[in-house]
């Protein structure tokens, strides 16, 4: 038994190339991936002068961080105080309302929930360019232009149909029979619900609340027509400020961008377990 | 049938956890809650920041000026407080909201903030001045405009919003102010006139001159910028050494800045875009076909435009190029300058202002102007116009001027003396210039049939059509003609 297994293993042993190519492969991929980090990161330690030198090396001549140091000179981490602010409660209220919401059209009767669910797709698919002046106008006559709590109200109008759609799908490939049986045990429908559905969904919760943040954390436009106060500007809105006219910032830039850069990256890092998990959980059974 | 791992998480543990699946165990339905808990939990506490949950709790920009910048003008022709002559107190829920675009320079944009909140705090009203990036000034206008909720003063294009109807008309203003300092410039009447009245108020105006290299000059002109365009192409080419280096950053691209780099060699050429009515669409002409075959000449004969110009990156034609000595001359305001003073003070000493060489039709100096308009839909007008009104006054405009230190050129025709520009001679003949300058619609009034022309690309397109297709240089100038009849007709019928 024993040699036969070994038999259909070397059988099924890839080719020898096989593993160099794909080692090459997934280098390149690796340097495509970090080369932007690396060149915002070199450009940051770079004067302005050796960022137009005609003949500027790959790597920083030398280590300065003035650039960085320019950042706390002004708004910057104000900046980004902002946005987190904005992409953590636009990412909780987005899994409140999208868990409770995928809920009702998964294991709830009544009229109009596949139209209901349909609308939710096309109403995320409507491009925000379209709808930036009439999404002003409200915020305006509600009385929140120039405040936060603005952006966070438009950004759960895309990030909550997109959570409620994923979330609709991984539900569905829970058994109803565990919540059968939840209930012959005396549990109600939001019991049920926050104990055995939601636990289960960790993984879909995780890759929602992912989306939402950095879709949050990432959004100019709306930042940009809504907001007019420097101090209450998203990181985003605050980077392109560095822009003078046809005047550009290079080194604080990408020094900025390097940062803007990590939160989600940093996020991404710890979850990459439940992403993966999340993403093709979806992917097979959505 | 197959249970999936996920069913499996049904616990069968004290703690809530499925110990056979790792993954779950770390994301128990209490941990879950908690932690649903504490997001709701922070939600409501950032809710309650100041910078969240209402208007931010920090100052705006420039409000921790110092006392002295906001004290009541004693000299100025109209004082802040025209009527009592003494600071009010702010009533509340009256504004007045002023929106620029940034103007390179911390100081003086801090020096427009502080003008306008001090006339406000004179006349107790807010004045709330913000500055805007450039590039987010057109989507966050029109959103305002479309909402119902514009500012009450705008840097904005006075031509297009007064054809959309909603731009105050402030000819008292201009009427009040033209004739101090020496009067205001020709070129800032044209700007902001159409059917007879004034739309806005400049407050500056952004000169384009050919910003160059003096050594490149000093080597190969014997040291005076060529007289001709001919004479700058011989020059260019003995200095040049392509791919590395090229002469004339000209902007050929599908930018804005190429429109204003073409029509004004085409204008040395005696080519013009429209008639002196500013309807009348006159680009065909034997001027404009000579200045295209000159642009072909200097692209493909001599090589000194960067190839990579007709695709407009900023690389090729614009500051960056200049920036990286790539090019040795640009057709740009003098934003450049102000950047190499402070990164690059080699270059900067390096380099000057100059007119460009001139065609059949002598030499042409480009200039636009940044004004401020009055919008109608934003209420309060009559305090938006006294507003600006004491923005446009020469005691302020001196104050703005001094703290912009070159960026741009004062209206007044007197500031042009003033002793800051003795300590810079690359501006010392701007003054000059300015007094025959023209405006990127030439002949005619900056309407918005001439904007549109601008920014659909009309006359890069024309080029390129030339340059890139292979079309004849009067082949080019017969197809721009038709574009830009069509874009008149649209507005003239």
């Amino acid at each position: 038994m024993a040699a036969v297994v070994a038999q259909r293993s070397r059988d099924r042993r890839a080719p020898a190339w096989v593993r160099p190519v794909v080692y090459v492969a997934l280098t390149l991929f690796v340097l495509w991936s970090l080369t932007p980090f690396y060149w915002m990161l070199v450009n940051a330690m770079r004067t302005d002068k050796e960022i137009y030198d005609y003949e500027t090396p790959l790597y920083p001549a030398h280590l300065n961080f003035n650039h960085f140091k320019e950042l706390t000179e002004g708004y910057f981490f104000g900046y980004m105080r902002n946005s987190g602010e904005v992409a953590l409660l636009t990412t909780a209220f987005s899994i409140t309302i999208g868990c409770i919401a995928a809920y009702a059209m998964t294991r709830l009767r009544f009229r109009g929930r596949d139209t209901l669910a349909r609308s939710l797709v096309f109403s995320y698919l409507v491009p925000s360019a379209l709808l930036f002046i009439p999404m002003f106008a409200i915020i305006f006559r509600l009385g929140l232009a120039n405040r936060l709590s603005s952006l966070t109200l438009v950004y759960l109008t895309f990030t909550v149909p997109f959570c409620t759609w994923m979330l609709v799908g991984y539900f569905k490939t829970i058994p109803y029979e565990l919540e059968d049986a939840a209930a012959v045990d005396g549990c109600s429908r939001l019991g049920t619900l926050f104990r055995i559905t939601l636990p289960l969904s960790a993984p879909a919760i995780v890759v929602v609340a992912l989306f939402s943040f950095t879709l949050s954390w990432n959004e100019f436009l709306y930042a940009m027509v809504f907001i007019n106060d420097d101090h209450a500007k998203t990181v985003t809105v605050g980077l392109t400020s560095m822009v003078a006219l046809d005047v550009f910032f290079w080194g604080r830039m990408m020094a900025g961008a390097f940062l803007v850069a990590l939160p989600p990256v940093l996020i991404y890092l710890l979850a990459q377990r439940w992403v993966v998990q999340g993403l093709t959980g979806g992917a097979v059974k959505g | 049938m197959k249970t999936p791992p996920r069913d499996k998480a049904v616990n069968d543990s004290n703690d809530g956890s499925d110990r056979r699946h790792p993954e779950f165990y770390v994301m128990t339905r209490r941990g879950l809650l908690r932690a649903g808990v504490l997001v709701a939990a922070s939600g409501t506490i950032l809710l309650a920041l100041p910078g969240c949950g209402g208007p931010t709790g920090a100052p705006a920009a420039g409000s921790s000026s110092a006392p002295g910048s906001t004290a009541a003008s004693t000299t100025a022709s109209i004082s802040p407080a025209a009527s009592s002559g003494a600071p009010k107190t702010t009533k509340p829920g009256e504004k007045i909201r002023i929106w620029f675009s940034d103007t390179f320079n911390k100081k003086t944009d801090q020096a427009i903030i502080d003008t306008y909140k001090e006339w406000g705090q004179a006349n107790g009203i807010e004045a709330e001045a913000i500055v805007i990036p450039t590039s987010q000034m057109e989507p966050k206008v029109a959103a305002a405009v479309e909402a119902g909720t514009p500012p009450n003063i705008i840097h904005t294009n006075a031509a297009y919003w007064h054809s959309k109807d909603q731009v105050e008309d402030v000819s008292d203003i201009w009427n009040k102010i033209k004739d101090l300092e020496g009067g205001l410039y020709d070129v800032c009447r044209t700007w902001v006139t159409f059917d007879g009245k004034q739309w806005g108020i400049p407050f500056a105006i952004n000169t384009w001159p050919i910003v160059g290299r003096k050594d490149i000059i000093e080597k190969f002109a014997g040291g005076k910028m060529p007289a001709t365009w001919d004479e700058f192409n011989e020059m260019s080419a003995r200095a040049q050494k392509p791919p590395l280096t090229y002469s004339w950053g000209i902007c050929l691209g599908r930018v804005t800045d190429s429109h204003y780099n073409i029509a004004r060699f085409i204008m040395t050429y005696g080519g013009h875009v429209v008639d002196k009515d500013g309807r009348t669409v006159t680009f065909k002409s034997e001027g404009t076909v000579k200045a295209f075959q000159m642009l072909e000449t200097q692209f493909k004969k001599f090589k000194i435009i960067p190839p990579d110009s007709l695709g407009a990156p900023d690389n090729a034609w614009n500051n960056q190029a200049y920036q990286k000595k790539r090019v040795f001359f640009v057709d740009n305001p003098s934003s450049i300058w102000g950047w190499l003073v402070v990164n690059d003070p080699e270059l900067a000493k390096n380099t000057d202002h100059y007119q460009s060489p001139a065609g059949p039709a002598g030499s042409v100096t480009l200039v636009d102007n940044w004004a401020f308009s009055v919008f109608k839909k934003a209420g309060n007008v009559d305090k938006a116009k006294e507003a600006l009104l004491y923005f446009s006054q020469p005691e302020q405009q001196k104050k703005i001027n001094v703290a912009v230190e070159g960026r741009w050129w004062p209206i007044y025709r007197n500031f042009g003396k003033l002793p800051m520009w003795d300590k810079m001679p690359e501006f010392k003949h701007f003054g000059d210039w300015i007094e025959t300058a023209r405006i990127f619609s030439d002949q005619g009034p900056p309407t918005p049939a001439a904007y549109e022309v601008i920014n659909t690309f009309v006359l890069p397109d024309a080029v390129l059509k030339m340059l890139s297709e292979g079309k004849s240089a009067e082949e080019a100038v017969d197809w721009g003609d038709r574009k830009i009849k069509e874009i008149y007709a649209r507005y003239y019928k």
